[in-house]
């Protein structure tokens, strides 16, 4: 029943938008036609300058999230476990992440110029505050008797922190990268809209500027289509990789 | 039971050393990173890395004044900040409007969930960014625009949190309401609605700092007034000082922000923070 | 029979699942007398949550009646109320105890002095007076479950049915808690329909055991219960009479459960 449901509503939704632009309610220059965007959906998959900036979006936004989490995950471990650090260093994130990395922008271009590398910098700082966050919480979240457990068999603080208090932690962890995944996917495109100079949202501002609308709507049907394609990946990842999350079991 | 924690003799004692040291502990690392910035870009080091004092200056007096009669807020205040903390107010609460009431909604029907559920997964997977050459398009280069893509942006995070607060309603809980034979407006407001209003709240906090980027972003892209324009127009006439102090300026602003949303969500939410906390004896 | 309070008639409940129709209550009939403090027990997984969830009209029924005063329920009746096993759950975290029980007036449409004066009457039958404007879970296990009691005895209602209330705390806890019901009862001289899995239990309250089988389950037998009152922890718990009873009604639950043991093996 569900499934039929909600296929009924995508075709309701796509026959409103058609009877939208027949009836003439907004210009043709706003809002094209169902038609005209699902063409053009189908030039721009078969465009090969189109599949380049897109790996080119989909490269910074893998490279960004693999380093940043190699880095963030241990240094989040390591504020999780020590009280000490816990609370400046959650202070201190708190107060940087205010800061939206797209106001970080300027900044960036100026250091890093136009290319991967300003790209790179922008996403990075954008998600290391929820993979610390998320990696911190999880270690918190350990359960304490299975700390006992460790101690109990004479375990170190590292083999403790490796044995126990990652494997504890990974679901926070995921649940992390799940978001830094999102988050970092808005950055990239965010850095491409404002100036970068390759990627998929060079090409949106390209078909925007020249006055492309179908092109432009094309595009974020595909974008947001890149976006599901990435949640999903990401929590397969998860239930593959961290059977005992809760979200697997 | 009601717990506390009783202080023993000694730790009385030292009890007024006991709030300084917190806060100390709690700072020293900002402090440090404050102090580092300073000592590694004195001025002329770093033509776009101004020193800290001096940007913490600029701060200070581009946007605040000593004048009641100004409300203690400069002209350049007037013309950026407050278009810009407009927009912000105007987007972000047609997003909690929207979000809250068609979450409401379609928490409570089903068959209406099934029917948009793949819609909502595409808007909430889209980046909202992605949207600005589209309202742009649309709205041309107006506050609308603004306002426009930070309530498309942010009623996502407050549409599926209100969705999952409502269908997370505890079946024992609805038993209960059952047995006590609440009407069905009863049952809306003192039980579904208070259920869910943590989940709710989580999702207003969301939605609030992606606005705050929305607003950024927006402005940045396309704008004659606001705080991201500010930070584009001193990059662009090699002012980094200006635009150091515009970026202080969002910084601050979304620490107040969120100061704020938990000052009220802690109020309203008051129970559900201490029942977390609390213990339920034996 | 003609004094009869509740009147269950062949109640039956089927559920449909994907490996076909299962059978959880196969035609249980009983009456329940007015005043009455009746012990429903049996094999664990045998229904009893679901038949109370019946009586009280929350679940609809597959098959039979189900009726208080004559009248078929349909949601529960106004003149009766549910105490639930799981007290944190079924008490309301954003109200204070005060207002968990006030909610239970919510229609009757009372001046808010009366209301207020009859909810801290309630909360005063339990022993809680004091506590009146904390929350539920800053209080134990008991005193939660207390507030519950309280806000089924608010309304005065006719029937009382308790699903298993005592089964989420600790056993001196339980005693105590038992004895306040036994004394709230008599007071009140409400009838209570009471589901347990402790037989120790039943047998200590109650006037008559009805003792289900495994499920799907229907009524193995109906015990009448003569320990004199008023009941007392130590002195009925000496009585041969309870170890008597105790033992009947502990072998046909066992009993029960072995026949569904046997079944399942051949």
């Amino acid at each position: 029943m569900t499934p039929l449901l909600s296929a009924a509503g995508v075709t309701a939704a796509i026959l409103v938008w058609a009877a939208v632009t027949v009836a003439g309610v907004v210009p043709a220059q706003t809002l094209p036609g169902p038609a005209p965007v699902a063409a053009r959906i189908l030039t721009l998959l078969t465009d090969r300058e189109f599949y380049e900036q897109f790996l080119d979006t989909l490269t910074t936004w893998v490279l960004a999230l693999g380093i940043t989490g190699v880095v963030a995950v241990p240094v989040g471990l390591l504020i999780g476990y020590f009280a000490f650090l816990r609370r400046p260093t959650e202070l201190v994130i708190h107060g940087l992440r205010s800061v939206p990395s797209t106001a970080l922008l300027p900044v960036a271009i100026l250091f890093f110029g136009l290319g991967l590398q300003m790209k790179f910098a922008m996403v990075a700082y954008a998600i290391i505050w929820p993979l610390l966050l998320n990696t911190a919480y999880g270690v918190r979240s350990v359960d304490p008797t299975a700390m006992y457990v460790a101690r109990s068999l004479r375990w170190s603080t590292p083999r403790s922190l490796v044995g126990v208090v990652l494997p504890s932690a990974a679901p926070g962890i995921a649940s992390g990268f799940r978001i830094a995944g999102g988050i970092g996917l808005v950055v990239v495109l965010s850095a491409e809209l404002l100036g970068a100079s390759r990627g998929i949202g060079t090409v949106l501002v390209r078909y925007q500027q020249s006055d492309q609308p179908d092109f432009v709507y094309a595009g974020i049907v595909l974008v947001g289509a890149l976006g599901i394609l990435l949640q999903y990946t990401l929590g397969q990842l998860e239930l593959r990789l961290i059977p005992w999350s809760p979200a697997a079991r | 039971m009601v717990t506390g924690r009783p202080l023993g003799p000694r730790a009385a004692a030292r009890g007024w050393l006991e709030r300084p040291i917190r806060v100390l502990g709690a700072i020293w690392l900002a402090v440090v990173l404050l102090v580092a910035w300073e000592l590694k870009f004195r001025p002329g080091e770093s033509v776009f890395m101004p020193p800290m004092s001096a940007i913490l200056g600029a701060f200070v007096q581009q946007w605040f004044v000593l004048d009641p009669g100004q409300l203690f807020v400069t002209d350049h205040f007037q013309t950026n900040a407050v278009p810009s903390l407009l927009r912000l107010a105007q987007g972000w609460t047609i997003a909690a409007a929207i979000g809250i009431g068609a979450g409401l909604v379609l928490g409570i029907w089903r068959p209406a969930l099934a029917f948009l559920n793949p819609l909502i997964r595409f808007g909430m997977s889209t980046p909202s960014t992605a949207l600005l050459p589209i309202v742009i398009v649309v709205f041309g280069i107006t506050s609308s625009m603004n306002v426009a893509l930070i309530a498309m942006g942010s009623t996502w995070s407050v549409l599926i949190n209100t969705i999952d607060g409502v269908r997370s309603l505890d079946p024992t809980m609805i038993n209960a309401a059952r047995s006590l034979r609440l009407g069905r407006s009863a049952f809306f407001w003192r039980v579904l609605l208070p259920s869910a209003s943590p989940q709710i709240f989580a999702g207003l906090r969301i939605s609030l700092g992606i606005a705050l980027i929305l607003m950024v972003v927006s402005e940045l892209y396309a704008a004659t007034s606001g705080i991201g324009h500010v930070m584009v127009f001193a990059k662009t006439t090699f002012r980094f000082v200006d635009m150091w102090s515009a970026i202080v300026f969002v910084g601050v602003l979304g620490l107040l922000l969120n100061g704020l949303f938990g000052l009220v969500e802690a109020r309203v939410l008051r129970w559900k923070l201490e029942s977390s906390r609390g213990a339920g004896g034996s | 029979m003609t004094d009869a309070l509740l009147a269950v008639d062949r109640l039956s409940k089927s559920y449909a699942t994907r490996a076909g129709t299962i059978k959880a209550i196969d035609e249980i009939s009983f009456t329940v007398r007015p005043g009455e403090f009746l012990s429903i027990v049996g094999p664990s997984g045998c229904g009893k949550t679901t038949l109370l969830m019946l009586l009280a009209g929350l679940l609809p029924v597959s098959g039979g009646t189900v009726r208080v005063r004559g009248l078929e329920v349909r949601g529960t009746p106004p003149n009766m109320a549910i105490v639930f096993q799981d007290y944190s759950r079924s008490l309301f975290p954003w109200l204070t105890n005060e207002r968990n029980v006030a909610l239970a007036l919510h229609g009757a449409r009372l001046s808010k002095a009366e209301a207020r004066d009859r909810t801290y009457k309630a909360l005063a039958e339990v022993g809680l007076t004091g506590f009146e404007r904390i929350y539920p879970w800053q209080l134990s296990g008991g005193m939660q479950q207390r507030v519950a009691i309280a806000r089924a005895l608010v309304v005065s209602p006719e029937v009382l049915l308790m699903d298993e209330p005592f089964a989420s705390v600790d056993a001196q806890t339980r005693a105590t808690l038992e004895d306040l019901l036994l004394e709230v009862w008599r007071q009140s001289k409400t009838t209570i329909v009471f589901v347990t899995h402790d037989i120790d239990e039943a047998v200590y309250l109650s006037d008559r055991v009805v003792v289900l089988s495994k499920g799907p389950s229907h009524v193995v037998t109906e015990i009448q219960d003569e320990l004199p009152r008023p009941r007392d922890q130590i002195v009925t718990k000496e009585e041969p009479l309870f170890a008597k009873l105790r033992g009947e009604v502990f072998g046909l639950v066992m009993g029960a459960r072995r026949h569904a043991a046997e079944e399942r093996r051949s």
